[in-house]
């Protein structure tokens, strides 16, 4: 049974700057699943009210509409399950960066 | 059904067996073929792939070059198929921009054409995947784990 992902690593280490992240996604997910629908309406305003072209707002909502489906939600949430296991790392003479998923 | 199979109904039918006699031979049959049929299972059975990989390092004598880069990802590839999935649910005008955009960048890959029903074929077809591409610079592999 797959899992949502825990904690997810970020760091970076170049000449000058060294970060080393740990991101507690145990908490930031369902932090973010709880804001979500405070701030979807605000996103969905703004959307409306910008002059954006008429055919980006209407991808938007030609987007929105199947992924806000019950279907859409399995769908997201099917993707964020399989996360645990990514790792990416790229090194050069300038820095390294490793991300890792867990 | 099995040559052997067939001939216990024969008995069967033509009343040489009793019922009792032949459920025991069918039985025995299974559990004979059961075991000759595991054997081979086991030698080509292979661990399941779990991860796309691709690593790109520099070629020998390019190591320590200004540009040298060395890279590794790790790709579950439970993330792959929720991604085809998820990609399904798109709107037929974004995924066409998606497959332009994929075509400019030199890469094939129509998007429309990707179904979730074929996802378990292309899944057990990257399986056997291995791919070395080696240039002046750079070595390039791609793998299944």
């Amino acid at each position: 049974m797959k899992r949502p992902p825990m904690l997810m690593r970020v760091r970076i280490q170049g000449k000058e700057e060294n970060v080393n992240l740990w991101l507690p996604l145990f908490l930031l997910l369902p932090l973010m699943a709880l804001l979500l629908p405070i701030l979807l309406p605000l996103i969905l305003l703004v959307v409306l009210v910008s002059r954006s072209i008429a055919w980006r707002r209407r991808m938007f909502f030609a987007t929105l509409r199947p992924l806000a489906s019950p279907h859409g939600i399995r769908a997201a949430v099917d993707l964020l399950c399989s996360t645990p296991g990514l790792q990416v790392a790229i090194v050069n003479r300038k820095e390294r960066l490793y991300i890792s998923v867990v | 059904m099995s040559e052997s199979q067939k001939k216990i109904l024969e008995m069967l039918g033509n009343k040489k067996i009793s019922v009792d006699e032949a459920y025991r031979l069918l039985n025995a049959l299974k559990d004979d073929t059961g075991g000759s049929e595991s054997a081979p299972e086991a030698t080509t059975r292979r661990p399941k792939a779990r991860y796309l990989r691709v690593c790109v390092a520099p070629a020998q004598g390019h190591e320590h070059d200004a540009d040298a880069e060395l890279v590794n990802v790790r790709v579950p590839l439970s993330l792959i198929r929720s991604g085809i999935k998820f990609s399904s649910l798109l709107p037929p005008e974004a995924r066409d921009k998606v497959s332009d955009t994929l075509h400019d960048k030199g890469i094939d890959l129509d998007m429309r054409n990707l179904k979730p029903e074929e996802l378990e074929e292309i899944v057990e077809a990257l399986a056997d995947l291995q791919i070395d591409v080696v240039s002046d610079k750079e070595v390039v592999k791609v793998f299944i784990e």
